[in-house]
């Protein structure tokens, strides 16, 4: 099993150090947390310093966001050309494949669809297997899309490990897919209208707003009787917990672990 | 520039038809499905049975009313995704769908876009907001790899954002909300359990509870904690949600089609929002008002016809009128 690491800031770098063979680095929920190059630069860096192939996370984009990570991906191609690319957004496929690069697309966990939210895990135990069969799974391993995965060069999916349970085979199927699992923060919901916005100053009317980066001070902990884990949140994203791998993973197909030392934002 | 409008019954069709509406959209979750899947693996996202009808003969009924008034209707099959052991199941209901003659489907699962082709059928497929698309270049390659007839934008995108995708892409026809039903959440990014209530009796959706809120480091700052509880609990849903007063601005972006949202909801109220939002269409395209005309009628006709004033943290696209 392969142990990546994933960091989204520059800032975090050091905390991608140990017995790591690839380096996870880049915003994968918010476009206003995309790396400058020189931040990039320095994750290069610190990956070749510690033997430690790279993949460069991208989040969901709107024209602007898509925009700001061009720059990046000339110096990836240029530094790193056999890196890998997370995408979250359709339109970041579409700009790697007008690129003649040899950079490898990996599917990111926020097309994959899976459902996390943690009040699932009350359905265990209180619906049959027909009925939670789908809420561990996805929909993107159908025979079908995985021939169209292959033909826009994708063999990798990038995996949540929601509290209810992962009911996911990538091996079984042609082509056969590849999965890497990420370990212990699962994503659970994301938006553009950010909580964190403005936190520390007025009240204001929830909306897209320019950041101050309130995300790098604080982070939230929810909790309601309800719920069955406290959720986090960072930033604009809520992230939940879940410290118990599955077992079998590889004969499922997922190969790689990604540890998140911090939660990811 | 359409008004779409959602329909739970055939009964529907014929008042909202009058209120103004071009076209319809419904969900069809049948009994097989329901009793296999429960409604928290609701086939098309509405999590109550309000939102849907059960029954391929209703849904002929309805579409026959739509055509009978050269109106046309859609069918929600907007799952993020199906899972391959639904497949059978889902090509006796695409099969119901297409013989009552529906007009297109509303999508947002990828893999079975391309097994809705495979299949033969080559009914219009409309991309649903959650399929979140939030540039040009996500458009472009959806619309081409997925043989799209319309993409309905998400509900967090901002005008100038719309304006631009839109503009850009002139060859494709984008749909947009426009009343009701907003949340924090960007729909197709969102992977919060609905549907729970009947099983574990959790009736809210996490987008609506009450939360309690901690800074998860010691240095507790409780100005930023009394903030952001007011954030959370101002919230985005609820009724009133309206982006009327951005018709004027989506209009001349070149935007096809406007969405009122909620299907479940009364006839009582679905009437009045198509109504108001049809009558906004035809005011704007009849009498061609300039931009600041527009939006000072649609805030006085909102008022009469809601008996309240505009909310900020209601409004869908606060930039063409910050409130």
């Amino acid at each position: 099993m392969e142990r990546a690491v994933y960091v989204a800031r520059a800032a975090s770098l050091q905390l991608a150090e140990g017995d790591y063979t690839r380096l996870y680095f880049g915003a994968e929920f918010c476009q206003r947390l995309v790396p400058t190059t020189k931040e990039l630069g320095k994750a290069i860096d610190h990956a070749a310093a510690h033997d430690m192939t790279f993949t460069l996370m991208t989040p969901y984009v709107t024209g602007e966001g898509l925009a700001s990570l061009e720059p990046l991906l000339d110096v990836l191609a240029d530094r790193v050309p056999d890196a890998e690319v997370v995408i979250n957004d359709w339109g970041t496929l579409h700009l790697l494949e007008e690129r003649s690069d040899a950079l490898t697309p990996v599917f990111g966990r926020l097309l994959t669809k899976q459902k996390r939210g943690p009040r699932a895990v009350k359905l265990v135990g209180k619906v049959p297997d027909t009925m939670l069969d789908p809420l561990r799974s996805i929909g993107v391993t159908a025979p079908l899309f995985r021939r169209f995965l292959a033909t826009h060069g994708i063999a990798r999916m990038e995996l949540d490990n929601p509290l209810h349970g992962l009911n996911v085979d990538l091996a079984a199927g042609d082509p056969p897919l590849v999965g890497s699992l990420y370990t212990p923060y699962a994503y659970v919901s994301t938006t553009r209208m950010c909580l964190t916005n403005a936190c520390d100053r007025t009240r204001e009317a929830v909306g897209i707003r320019p950041c101050g980066r309130e995300c790098d001070r604080f982070t939230f902990t929810r909790t309601h009787p309800s719920m069955p884990v406290p959720l986090i949140l960072r930033g604009n994203t809520h992230f939940v917990r879940n410290d118990v791998l599955p077992e079998s993973l590889e004969e499922r197909g997922i190969d790689r672990l990604v540890v998140e030392p911090e939660v990811p934002l | 520039m359409h008004v779409l409008a959602p329909i739970s019954s055939p009964d529907d069709v014929v008042p909202l038809t009058e209120a103004g509406a071009d076209e319809f959209y419904c969900g069809l979750l049948p009994t097989e499905w329901l009793e296999r899947y429960g409604l928290v693996g609701s086939i098309n996202r509405r999590y109550e049975m309000a939102a849907q009808m059960t029954d391929s003969s209703e849904l002929a009924r309805a579409i026959k009313l739509a055509h009978d008034r050269s109106t046309s209707l859609f069918v929600t099959l907007n799952a993020h995704y199906y899972v391959p052991s639904q497949y059978p199941f889902l090509a006796r209901v695409v099969d119901d769908i297409v013989s009552a003659g529906a007009d297109g489907l509303l999508v947002a699962d990828p893999a079975f876009m391309l097994w809705v082709r495979e299949q033969g059928h080559d009914i219009p497929l409309h991309l649903s907001g959650g399929g979140a698309v939030l540039n040009p270049r996500a458009a472009s390659f959806m619309w081409r790899a997925f043989g799209l007839s319309r993409i309905v934008l998400p509900r967090h995108l901002t005008i100038a954002e719309i304006t631009e995708l839109v503009t850009s892409l002139p060859d494709i026809t984008f749909e947009v909300f426009i009343i009701n039903e907003p949340c924090i959440n960007v729909d197709g990014l969102c992977t919060f359990q609905h549907g729970l209530t009947d099983i574990t009796g959790d009736d809210l959706n996490c987008c609506d509870i009450p939360w309690n809120l901690s800074l998860g480091s010691d240095d507790a700052d409780p100005v930023a904690l009394r903030t952001i509880r007011s954030h959370v609990a101002s919230g985005r849903r609820g009724s009133g949600a309206c982006g009327a007063c951005a018709l004027h601005d989506l209009q001349r972006a070149g935007v096809g089609a406007v969405k009122v949202v909620g299907r479940g909801l009364p006839i009582k109220d679905k009437t009045r929002d198509v109504a108001f939002i049809a009558g906004l269409v035809r005011f704007l395209e009849e009498e061609g008002p300039d931009r600041d005309a527009f939006i000072t009628e649609a805030k006085r006709r909102h008022a009469r016809e809601y008996r309240t004033l505009c909310k900020p943290r209601l409004c869908y696209y606060p930039e063409p009128a910050p409130r």
